[in-house]
């Protein structure tokens, strides 16, 4: 347990939360405009306030039906399909859609973690173990595209290969405005009937309007915690997603001898980019 | 990753057969063996044997074809028998190739359904 996060790895308020962009993207270096460099960018987030925070966890079935599409680890043999709700095939994973979890009454009742650009100040923090804990996890961000690669882009793998995924856990921040989907896959010869253990937070949160905050948290001098977004390829919905709802796909990450530079690209960014109702 | 699955089968009106496995809380049926998934290691805790004498064999196949026993255990007059590795589970299975399986047969001297196995068993991805 940091000192940002409770012992269930959620934030604690006023903590920052990063949510880092692992794709490197090229762009002129800040000090010298004729050099190309790589860089990363992130998300920066205060944590105002967490909201039911005497309740934050959410058990469920598995949310397949015997209509849910599935994929096959064998070649041979029949489609896989659940037979009844709750269930997962056996030597079988979700098609490339992925699951959602439906929630009546939510935003979005399809998926309880989808929310729209009016949500700005809020951002959910999803951690989810599933039982048994040997069930394969993933996250498709958006949905529909496997985001698991291996060397740079070279080869794609993920929950139907033999590796690129892990057992029975993941944590992810849902943006606003990026639809996402779970993947789950069961390598065994049983149809197992999985249990879905979320512990989220619904964080009440603003980007920092201070230069040298974003600073300070992106070079780790003010403690933080980092969330890295399950992600190789920068899908354009991600970021058309980000610049709706915060009006900036994040801050770029500078080592910390740069400090200068820094402010100053944090600075325009907060001032040109950023939408001002989600200053903090 | 640790699971602990609690696997449990009666005896059928066989002489000799696979029990057929299952675990009321994650499996949705029944199954004569159950494929480890990939990378996992099998670790027995416990088994138990009730009812009347039978024989129980654990097997384990690295292809998920050819078995071979690697356990036997004795209920040898009617009653319980039961025995549980405290702190030290028998790792019984790793795999390697995502085909290694397990599973367990009985033999029993006259073929009536009285009897019941039960295994307490980790699949983990740790040591």
């Amino acid at each position: 347990m940091s000192n940002v996060t409770d012992k269930n790895g959620l934030m604690k308020e006023g903590g920052h939360l990063v949510v880092f962009n692992p794709v490197v993207q090229t762009g002129r270096d800040a000090l010298n405009q004729n050099l190309t460099i790589r860089y990363n960018k992130a998300m920066v987030f205060k944590v105002l306030a967490r909201q039911n925070v005497q309740g934050e966890k959410y058990v469920c079935s598995l949310p397949t039906t015997p209509s849910t599409q599935f994929r096959k680890y064998d070649q041979a043999g029949d489609e896989p399909v659940a037979s009844a709700d709750g269930c997962l095939p056996a030597r079988a994973y979700t098609s490339s859609a992925g699951v959602q979890f439906a929630l009546a009454g939510a935003d979005n009742p399809a998926d309880m973690w989808d929310l729209d650009h009016t949500y700005y100040d809020r951002l959910f923090h999803v951690q989810l173990k599933v039982s048994p804990g040997f069930v394969r996890v993933g996250v498709d961000m958006p949905t529909g595209t496997n985001q698991a690669r291996f060397q740079r882009t070279k080869k794609s793998v993920g929950i139907g290969t033999d590796f690129g995924w892990r057992y029975g856990s993941t944590e992810f921040v849902p943006f606003p405005e990026v639809d996402c989907a779970y993947q789950f896959g069961n390598y065994t010869n049983v149809e197992l009937m999985p249990k879905c253990e979320f512990t989220y937070g619904e964080y009440v949160v603003g980007i920092p309007s201070d230069p040298d905050t974003i600073f300070r948290v992106l070079t780790g001098k003010e403690q933080s915690h980092r969330v890295t977004m399950p992600i190789s390829i920068y899908d354009s919905a991600i970021a058309q997603g980000l610049i709706r709802t915060y009006g900036t796909d994040g801050f770029r990450i500078f080592p910390s001898n740069q400090y200068n530079s820094a402010i100053s690209e944090y600075q325009a960014v907060i001032e040109k980019e950023c939408d001002s109702r989600v200053l903090v | 990753m640790r699971e602990i699955i609690r696997l449990t089968a009666p005896t059928t009106e066989d002489t000799e057969e696979t029990f057929v496995l299952s675990d009321p809380n994650y499996f949705y049926a029944g199954a004569e063996s159950f494929r480890l998934p990939l990378g996992c290691k099998a670790k027995l805790w416990s088994y138990t044997l009730s009812g009347t004498p039978f024989t129980a064999m654990l097997e384990v196949s690295k292809n998920g074809t050819d078995y071979e026993e690697v356990s036997r255990w004795d209920l040898q007059s009617a009653g319980i028998v039961s025995e549980t590795y405290e702190g030290r589970p028998e790792v019984f299975l790793d795999s390697r190739t995502g085909s290694e399986a397990f599973r367990v047969a009985f033999k029993q001297g006259s073929g009536v359904a009285t009897s019941r196995i039960a295994l307490v068993v980790e699949i983990s991805d740790e040591d």
